[in-house]
């Protein structure tokens, strides 16, 4: 089993680690990560170059920088979580996501085991494929991405399914949404908006201006400075370029 | 406004009681926390720890109903504050305090520090690579002064339990009641600073 630890003081995360394998050696402890912004990144950069993701995550309320319920307004998290904190204030909020179970701080071996065997047993009351219905028991959201649009075109409404879309990209504070026979089409979403709820795998953040999806790409060329520079079917007329930092990422996207 | 019809005293040193005890069972816990992670890792720091431990509580007992205590007393006790949370946040977090004790003798209302520290971390974000500290400094006249660094945490104010606002309201209400010289509050992008007059001793 896979497990995250998220913690933001350095001894208690310790001590998880210690109780969790005091437990089960065979737990493989992915990472303990201190705050919203590292967790965030941790996943994105995780699950885009398909290294493995975890099947339960440990998580503390109250992190470096913010709260831990931030991270699930940044990234989808279908996984089941035990939550750790020094009080119990938050408790409510806790339940409404992921949680199988709350301990509270000096989190002890016994909470702990009992937290880790309610997993196990809730896992077992299905069949070990049947994720998704496991997910549902303990009352995850299935992670769905945006299908298709409706769009105003003069008095018409019309719907672009999204596996027609060929990229999105905004000019002068307007998004445009681009079909693969070169429909060009104002939309109601900014690309900040349409990034979280587009399939990653189908769809790529380019830069500011552009999201592309995979057969949007025609040619990609290295340029000056570590940038690559991409040919877009249907051309959108303008240069389009993969910026330095965004690089790996992007050739991470293509090789997954 | 109330200048003509001031609230009772009893109603400020009771809200002020309330946010001072607020903060201790959660600091408590937290401590407790830390402690049995480090009790196996490093026996000679826990006992330092619980030595500390014992002296906040300690503190926190024998003074929870007095009207203003020796800046020294308040110092020491800030001391072991800090002592618990650098160990706690270990890399994060520090707090520097002034280099001697003032010439003069005055007075504070105990747990000012307290308070001021604690709303510094409930306000702020601290990372290793970006520190929360918070410096104690005594200025001659007759002040003290408390700033932290500015780095902001973007939760809303309905997931705290207190505000910044009702923090130092709290504070300056009580003080006010003791000097007429203003608790002074300093707020810039950069920096976060709190100024305490410091009162005369109690004869």
């Amino acid at each position: 089993m896979n497990l995250l630890i998220i913690e933001d003081e350095d001894l208690t995360a310790d001590r998880l680690e210690e109780l969790v394998l005091q437990y089960d050696p065979t737990i493989n402890i992915l990472a303990k990560l201190p705050s919203v912004r590292e967790t965030v990144q941790w996943l994105k950069e995780t699950r885009s170059s398909g290294r493995p993701q975890p099947d339960l995550i440990l998580m503390d309320i109250h992190l470096e920088d913010d709260l831990c319920f931030r991270i699930f307004e940044q990234v989808d998290l279908p996984v089941p979580i035990i939550f750790t904190t020094a009080f119990d204030e938050y408790m409510i909020k806790a339940f409404k996501v992921n949680s199988i179970d709350y301990l509270l701080k000096p989190v002890n071996y016994d909470s702990l085991a009992a937290a880790l065997q309610k997993y196990q047993s809730m896992k077992r009351q299905f069949s070990q494929a049947d994720l998704e219905s496991l997910r549902e028991a303990m009352g995850i959201r299935k992670v769905e991405y945006k299908t298709r649009f409706l769009i105003n075109v003069g008095t018409r409404l019309r719907t672009i399914e999204t596996a027609d879309v060929a990229y999105f990209y905004s000019e002068e504070k307007i998004t445009f949404l681009v079909t693969k026979d070169n429909q060009r089409l104002p939309i109601d979403y900014s690309l900040d908006k349409l990034t979280p709820i587009l399939n990653p795998t189908d769809f790529f953040r380019a830069n500011r201006q552009f999201l592309l999806s995979l057969p949007a790409i025609k040619n990609i060329h290295t340029y000056s400075n570590s940038k690559l520079k991409l040919e877009l079917q249907p051309d959108p007329k303008t240069e389009v370029f993969i910026s330095k930092e965004k690089v790996s990422s992007f050739k991470d996207w293509l090789d997954a | 406004m109330f200048e003509n019809n001031p609230l009772p005293n009893e109603h400020f040193q009771a809200q002020f009681a309330a946010l001072r005890d607020q903060i201790s069972p959660h600091f408590l816990f937290n401590s407790l926390s830390v402690l049995s992670s480090l009790v196996r890792k490093d026996p000679d720091l826990s006992e330092r720890f619980i030595d500390h431990l014992a002296r906040v509580y300690r503190y926190l007992l024998e003074h929870k109903d007095d009207e203003r205590l020796a800046l020294s007393a308040e110092l020491e006790f800030a001391r072991s504050f800090a002592f618990l949370l650098e160990v706690r946040f270990v890399r994060k977090f520090r707090v520097e305090f002034p280099a001697s004790d003032p010439a003069t003798t005055y007075a504070v209302l105990p747990f000012t520090l307290q308070l001021l520290i604690e709303n510094a971390i409930r306000h702020n974000r601290m990372s290793a690579s970006a520190p929360l500290v918070i410096s104690i400094d005594l200025e001659e006249n007759q002040y003290m002064r408390v700033s932290n660094n500015c780095q902001l945490r973007t939760q809303p104010e309905s997931f705290q339990p207190g505000s910044t606002y009702r923090n130092l309201a709290g504070i300056q209400q009580r003080y006010a009641m003791l000097t007429g010289m203003p608790v002074q509050v300093d707020d810039t992008d950069e920096q976060f600073t709190v100024r305490i007059p410091l009162l005369k001793p109690t004869r």
